[in-house]
């Protein structure tokens, strides 16, 4: 077979069998989240996260491991217990991702899938060494950080080069903020999958293989990555390279000096070039040319590698090493950097919020349910000038989420959303229920950073970008995805690859034609009283269109697998190109590496089959058997993108300018209705129509829909 | 050999090319259509050059206590010409993106396989994660190669275009000499097929450097 390797390995936990099955049963869903989704249709949709039989998947796609550019990433698909949907009567399923090598490694081992059920009886890892897959005992590394844990495997199999997916202390204790964590800062981040993992007693799994990914086409393959690598952008926080020019738009720093590449952190801001003296190069993961985050050495902190969100104490107002600590404990510890961002807002809102004469926190204390230790470190991790926003605020805050300690540790470590349902319960059996109010105040947090960090975006987690901001497409997208909807295509049409919105704007014509183009998109760095634009029926359909497109390129890159930062490469750097890149790569590439004749067409119905299974497992899951009406009950969004801002609910630090203006609920349901049409779904209840699964060849699946839960709409 | 050695100094470089062209007229039809030399035409050569007093190499001195009893061919630094491409690596402006061993497996291998890819990327020298170091790691192309003096089946040969120690696949008989006495541990198994490779140069257009996105590979070429 070309790229996929045709196996896929099963470990049961509970009673340690390796089995091997074929990957064609689930080929025509490509792979990664597209095999993901697929088993826990087929096995487990229902089952609670933490329940042995949960499925918990991680898998590759044909490209991964093979030279297609930026292919090297690994997913993670399970049932989420970091996903926040009390109106579901089960948990629902989810996905997260990380890049590093460990992907390619499983596909050089012979796998394009990793199921793992069950529960192991104690501690153990899996290792996975060619066709040799034993189940090992894991005393060794229990509680160890994920850097000493990993350190201490390689030195136990006497193998430098084995890849290793891991979890720290925080996923052993069923923090549910909890990711995956794979060297030295490769994460899959959100949905609390490392949780997952401890649940099972499964401290890491570690791969190795000298096996190899047969290329249908190799000499084209190899030619096209060429040709690719010519106009590729490299989007925010990238090195530029020296071969394939620079889109943050015409700065450009030579490659060549090992100085000079740390400027890039002046970009922005947010990159913290306070920290350029401590850089020591930067790192790619497997196949990518982008090198998009930095090995730094911080004296007295050791070595780490820190890209995007990982900067977080410094995107929330840090100017100091401690910017860089808090990147090493979130990897170390294993906490998912994205959560900080309302997580240390949380603190400083218990802090900020008085009720009777005192801090919310205060209340707290006074009742013995946080010690006076914690509280004191807190406090020096307050915003300036009444705390230090410095190391010892963060070094208190982080081990309580990790190890869960006392009250606030165990309500933090429940993430931020059912925190708030913890504290205000609390207060509530306290008799004070004008504190239980206030902490729920906070439902409303905005975001910072103009958007970029939306604040609460639904499903219990910290958002990627503002609907306000962004437009319709985005709103719609949130509300119809279980999860943070973090995909980052739009963004790098009209934010991170720096171009102005004049610029984007015939980019994105040459994508989607003109009508889409100028009815869908809107600057967002325009004025922030300044509501999104709307144009009748033609936003609603250009906005449909759009979140159309971001959907089925998710699960496009989700599937072959390929870099959610790169892909589709909207943009160019070239400035002779008018900045425009080439949104056909990834079916291209594909066919080079598969040897199967592919249209964009025909990959998109791929995508498609792999976004109707995920709507048919949140059904399932919804209803629990049940008939349900998604686009009543699942796709909505917070109450507080619809309604115009009072006063800022977080604290005024960092400093942050206020939404744009609310979204219109009419506008958000006139998008909604035509994005199920283009999806062959059902207007009034938003499901998947069956003939629809029909034509997309999956007439087996709505049938087995309809023998466990209900009738489909015709 | 002192004497030898001034001669050797004082010859011009571009003398490396005469053992080559003395292949002519050898009987070893198959090395002379791969373009290549075998060690023991060479000798012959060599042996005919030492006899004329024109040492046509311009090795380095051996080692001080070299000792070619200690290797299968007997060998000495003189009857070796020296390398003339090589390539070298900057480990600040490699990204780890392991292109070189992609591109290398994939050009002589026929698929995308690190394992038998003659390039390495030793993303974790220093043994441990935490220390960061991530560099490819290349075939010196030592001209005193221990590889090419420690086969005794004469399957380490020259190239004829770039001086690259190369092993001949037709000759390899798996023995695993060659790797043992690697100190870069830059010969690669080829389980599967019971043999040994190593970076040939690409026959003069190394591909890892071609598509090192990074510009992190150097070939150097002093022919």
């Amino acid at each position: 077979m070309n790229g996929w390797t045709g196996t896929i390995l099963r470990v049961d936990l509970s009673n340690g069998k390796v089995t091997k099955e074929q990957t064609a049963k689930y080929i025509d869903y490509t792979g990664g989240i597209g095999i993901g989704y697929k088993v826990i249709f087929d096995e487990a949709p229902l089952a609670e996260p933490f329940s042995p039989e949960s499925r918990l998947v991680f898998a590759v796609g044909p490209l991964t491991g093979t030279l297609a550019p930026s292919t090297g990433r690994s997913e993670v698909i399970g049932i989420s217990p970091h996903v926040y949907a009390p109106q579901s009567k089960h948990p629902l399923i989810s996905r997260s991702g990380f890049g590093g090598y460990w992907g390619a490694e499983l596909k050089f081992a012979g796998y394009d899938a990793l199921i793992i059920q069950g529960k192991a009886p104690r501690p153990v890892f899996i290792n996975i060494a060619d066709d040799k897959v034993t189940v090992e005992d894991a005393d060794f590394i229990w509680g160890k950080d994920t850097f000493a844990a990993q350190d201490a495997i390689k030195q136990k199999l006497g193998d430098e080069k084995v890849q290793i997916a891991i979890i720290g202390p925080s996923g052993e204790k069923l923090v549910r903020i909890s990711p995956v964590i794979h060297r030295i800062g490769n994460a899959a981040g959100q949905g609390g999958f490392g949780a997952v993992m401890g649940s099972k007693n499964l401290k890491a799994v570690a791969v190795r293989g000298t096996g190899g990914v047969k290329v249908a086409d190799k000499d084209g393959l190899v030619k096209y990555v060429k040709s690719v690598r010519e106009f590729q952008p490299g989007p925010l926080g990238s090195t530029p390279l020296s071969h394939g020019p620079l889109s943050w738009t015409e700065k450009y720093i030579d490659p060549k000096d090992i100085n000079k590449q740390a400027l890039r952190f002046d970009q922005t801001k947010s990159c913290a070039p306070w920290l350029s003296e401590y850089h020591v190069k930067a790192q790619s993961c497997y196949a990518c040319p982008q090198g998009c985050y930095a090995y730094m050495n911080v004296p007295g902190m050791g070595g780490g590698a820190v890209s995007c969100t990982q900067w977080f104490y410094s995107w929330i107002g840090n100017r100091d090493k401690a910017t860089f600590l808090a990147n090493q404990l979130a990897n170390q510890l294993g906490v998912d950097t994205f959560e900080m961002f309302p997580m240390i807002q949380f603190v400083w809102f218990l802090q900020d919020e008085q009720v009777n004469g005192k801090s919310l926190l205060a209340h707290l204390q006074d009742k013995k349910l946080v010690t006076a230790e914690h509280a004191a470190g807190l406090e020096k991790g307050h915003y300036p000038p009444k705390g230090e926003l410095g190391a010892d605020g963060l070094v208190t805050l982080m081990n309580m989420i990790a190890y869960r300690q006392g009250f606030l540790g165990e309500a933090l470590g429940e993430g931020f959303r059912r925190a708030m349902d913890i504290v205000a319960a609390k207060f509530e059996s306290l008799g004070l229920p004008a504190g239980a109010k206030a902490v729920m105040r906070f439902e409303n947090m905005e975001g910072i950073m103009g958007g970029v960090v939306g604040g609460n975006g639904g499903w219990g987690m910290s958002a990627h970008y503002d609907p306000r901001t962004f437009g319709y497409y985005w709103a719609v997208n949130f509300a119809v995805e279980n999860r943070d909807p973090n995909r980052h295509g739009m963004t790098n049409l009209l934010e991170w690859t720096g171009l102005t919105f004049e610029q984007a704007m015939p980019v994105a014509k040459t994508i989607w034609g003109d009508e889409v183009a100028v009815n869908g998109l809107n600057d967002i760095k325009r004025n922030r009283d300044v509501p999104l634009a709307w144009n009748g029926d033609k936003s609603a359909k250009a906005n449909a269109t759009i979140t159309r497109f971001i959907h089925l390129r998710g699960c496009i890159k989700d599937s072959i697998s390929a870099c959610d930062w790169v892909f589709p490469i909207m943009t160019s750097g070239r400035k002779d190109r008018a900045y425009t890149g080439d949104v056909s790569v990834e079916y291209k590439l594909f066919e080079l590496v598969t040897g199967e004749k592919m249209t964009q067409e025909k990959l998109n119905d791929r995508a498609a089959r792999i976004w109707n299974m995920h709507r048919l497992v949140t059904a399932l899951e919804w209803g629990g058997g049940k008939p349900v009406n998604l686009r009543q009950e699942h796709d909505q969004l917070p109450e507080h993108f619809f309604a115009p801002v009072a006063g800022r609910v977080l604290p005024v630090y960092p400093e942050a300018e206020p939404p744009h203006p609310p979204l219109d609920r009419k506008h958000f349901e006139a998008t909604k209705a035509h994005y199920y049409t283009y999806m062959g779904w059902d207007a009034e209840t938003g499901l998947p129509r069956r003939a629809t699964l029909e034509k997309l060849g999956m007439k087996d699946v709505a049938e087995a829909f309809e023998a466990k839960a209900f009738p489909l709409p015709a | 050999m002192r004497k030898n050695l001034f001669k050797r100094l004082a010859k011009s470089p571009t003398d490396h090319e005469e053992p080559e062209k003395q292949t002519e007229g050898s009987d070893d039809k198959n090395s002379q259509q791969n373009g290549l030399i075998s060690r023991r035409k060479m000798l012959k050569v060599l042996g005919l050059q030492v006899v004329a007093g024109t040492v046509a190499v311009n090795a380095i001195a051996a080692p001080r206590n070299f000792n070619p009893k200690h290797y299968n061919r007997g060998i000495t630094p003189d009857q070796l010409p020296n390398t003339k491409a090589w390539l070298t690596t900057n480990p600040t402006q490699c990204v780890g993106c392991r292109t070189c061993e992609i591109v290398c497996s994939l050009g002589h291998d026929g698929q995308c396989q690190p394992a038998l890819s003659r390039i390495h990327t030793d993303y974790d020298p220093t043994k441990t994660l935490a220390k960061l170091a991530v560099m490819a790691d290349v075939c010196r192309q030592c001209n005193m190669a221990d590889c090419y003096l420690a086969c005794a089946y004469d399957a380490l040969i020259l190239d004829k275009k770039t001086g690259a120690r190369i092993i001949d696949p037709t000759k390899c008989t798996g023995c695993g000499e060659c790797m043992a006495a690697c100190p870069w541990d830059m010969i690669v198994e080829n389980k599967a097929k019971s043999t040994f490779s190593k970076c040939d140069l690409c026959g003069g257009d190394p591909q890892c450097v071609k598509y090192c996105p990074a510009d992190a590979l150097t070939f150097v070429d002093l022919r």
